[in-house]
């Protein structure tokens, strides 16, 4: 009976997010803009994880992301005939795609993955001419893992991990040899949610052939997971084209767990380049 | 510029967030990472009545003497054969430190040979099996490595094979272990309903006793071909690990009989871990135990014991099938 609890809660906050994030999507038919940004980066990746090694490792890691950006009716008059200049709203959907390799100083290797999809709501709250400040919420779905090839019965440690937390976000346009730039940061920080772990020492064989699933859903806070990520980027305009932009960034994000006693740190720098086009803007 | 220094002081705030590791492969490093490992994650302190604590006091000076890898290796080796462990080895590229005494202690009970003459050459191989019809009509099955995969399509063909056999004999002596799913897989054969067969626990956490609650593993019926007749399992002091496992589950099945000498155990589910100098280590993690809640790790005797003489060796007579052909005569 526990195990279906579990599921239970599992599948309501599933569904309360794909539902959102569906909706969000629907309401891009009737929305004036939105930006869409692709991004690959490359970078070092920092791995720590008891469950599999108590050595440390680091190493090439890279990235792609794909984040869509558009202004929300909420707030605005119906009758509103122009664009979503005024939007106050704004919903962010990012798809990210995550993968390293890393080596301890026993040349042991460690390989990591991780697919995720963040949405985020925002609320402008500062706006000046130069310069906006946005606050919001997001909740995002992780699903991953690290796998060491050296161990035996203990190869492989999995992440399943949905967050609720805060966002922010900041951007500052300005002027540099005559070309309009605009520099953003992003930053969010989980609050709270759900994650997978066994227990210290339980094997996946207990748990996913023997179907022993007692305590391997862990409600997470700041007290046993701070999960965060942070991007800066500054967009520089493609020549002559006015809805594009060459995007440069430096992502830093990272995840420190203590769950069911196990210590695990996730914890990457890197720099993207990407490209960043507006449809439908005016 | 304000707010630019603003934004970047919020990207290192979360940088400095590594954790604090001693990574050193100083000989002292090696050794106190080897000795926390199995502090942390080993099961059978109590059981076996080890007092780790102790054990490191008395091996640390001589770790600080120590002056080549060689050396560093062989005493690491000898404290990890304090635990008196099957599953307990230390691995580097030379050579790999292991207790075997649970077996090396005692009578072999098995021959090769023996095995060659009662197969011959007409023998049938299915998978990780080996078997044939003696000329009594008894069948034989050898299994030799639970890591060989059984097919569920070459158990039935074997059950068939033996269908009018008074009983089968399977020899699992010399067979070290394997994977636990084709153990489940193939005892699942022989029973008509679910049963519990074990139990097994896992730590919670570094403290000795830090332990899960039993969690118990079900034998269900295969939905294959099952087998009901007399069935005797021949098992040696090499029966160890997932060899262990199977005689425990089959032994409480009622057409079962277990012939030959004590299993050598290996009741502990090991994990793996990693020294800083590129070492390996193995340790017992998770203990299992019978349907009885009666631990694994130290063997299980057999319902009939009997050793193989060296006389009857000679004449090519293996003492322990002769005992099991004639158990199943007698138990038609």
């Amino acid at each position: 009976m526990a195990i279906k609890k579990h599921y239970r809660r599992l599948l309501i906050l599933l569904f309360l997010f794909i539902g959102n994030s569906s909706i969000q999507l629907l309401s891009a038919q009737t929305e004036d803009w939105k930006s869409v940004d692709w991004q690959i980066g490359v970078g070092q990746t920092y791995l720590y994880d008891e469950y599999l090694s108590p050595l440390s490792h680091e190493g090439l890691g890279l990235k792609f992301s794909n984040t869509s950006l558009k202004p929300l009716k909420w707030g605005l008059p119906d009758n509103l005939e122009k664009s979503y200049d005024g939007a106050v709203w704004f919903n962010q959907l990012r798809f990210s795609l995550d993968a390293a390799t890393c080596e301890s100083v026993a040349s042991t290797n460690l390989l990591y993955g991780n697919i995720a999809i963040h949405n985020s709501l925002f609320r402008k709250i500062i706006s000046k001419p130069q310069w906006c400040t946005s606050i919001g919420a997001f909740a995002d779905i992780n699903g991953g893992g690290r796998y060491c090839s050296q161990n035996g019965n203990n190869p492989g440690s999995l992440d399943l991990i949905f967050n609720l937390g805060i966002a922010a976000m900041a951007d500052y346009d300005f002027q540099f040899l005559g070309k309009s730039l605009k520099l953003r940061y992003e930053g969010n920080l989980a609050l709270g949610g759900l994650a997978f772990s066994p227990e210290y020492a339980e094997s996946y064989y207990e748990i996913f052939y023997l179907n022993n699933h007692h305590n391997i859903v862990k409600f997470t806070s700041l007290a046993n997971k701070q999960d965060w990520q942070q991007q800066l980027s500054i967009d520089l305009p493609l020549a002559n084209h006015k809805k594009s932009s060459f995007r440069i960034s430096y992502v830093n994000e990272g995840r420190i767990s203590l769950l069911n006693n196990i210590r695990i740190r996730n914890l990457s720098d890197y720099f993207s380049v990407g490209y960043i086009h507006y449809f439908n803007v005016l | 510029m304000k707010r630019i220094a603003i934004l970047f002081s919020l990207l290192i705030l979360f940088n400095a967030c590594r954790e604090d590791l001693n990574e050193s492969t100083t000989p002292r490093n090696i050794f106190e990472s080897l000795w926390t490992i199995l502090d942390e994650k080993y099961c059978f302190f109590d059981v076996k009545n080890v007092d780790w604590d102790k054990i490191h006091d008395q091996y640390a000076p001589r770790v600080d003497s120590v002056r080549s890898s060689d050396s560093l290796f062989t005493i690491l080796g000898e404290m990890i054969c304090e635990l008196r462990d099957g599953h307990v080895n230390l691995y580097s590229s030379q050579d790999i430190a292991r207790y075997w005494k649970w077996f090396e202690d005692y009578p072999a009970n098995y021959d090769e040979n023996l095995i060659r003459i009662y197969l011959g050459s007409d023998y049938k191989i299915s998978s990780g099996l080996q078997y044939k019809l003696l000329n009594d009509k008894v069948g034989y099955i050898t299994y030799q490595d639970f890591s060989s995969s059984i097919s569920d399509a070459g158990l039935d063909y074997i059950f068939d094979y033996f269908k009018d056999s008074p009983g089968i004999i399977i020899d699992v002596r010399n067979n070290s272990g394997g994977d636990l799913s084709n153990v489940y897989q193939f005892a699942s054969r022989f029973t008509e309903k679910k049963i519990i067969c074990n139990y097994i626990k896992h730590k919670t956490g570094p403290g000795h006793n830090d332990f899960s609650k039993p969690f118990a593993i079900y034998l269900e019926p295969s939905s294959h071909t099952r087998y009901t007749k007399t069935v005797v399992i021949l098992t040696n002091r090499m029966c160890f690990s997932a060899t262990n496992a199977f005689v425990s589950v089959m032994r409480q099945l009622p057409h079962v009989t277990i012939i030959g000498d004590r299993t050598g155990g290996g009741g502990g589910f090991p994990f793996s871990s990693m020294l800083t100098n590129g070492w390996g280590v193995r340790f017992s993690s998770c203990p299992t135990y019978d349907a009885n809640m009666v631990l694994m790790e130290e063997g299980i005797d057999p319902d009939i014991s009997v050793s193989l003489s060296q006389t009857s060796a000679q004449s090519g007579i293996d003492d322990i099938i002769e005992a099991a052909r004639s158990y199943i005569k007698n138990n038609q």
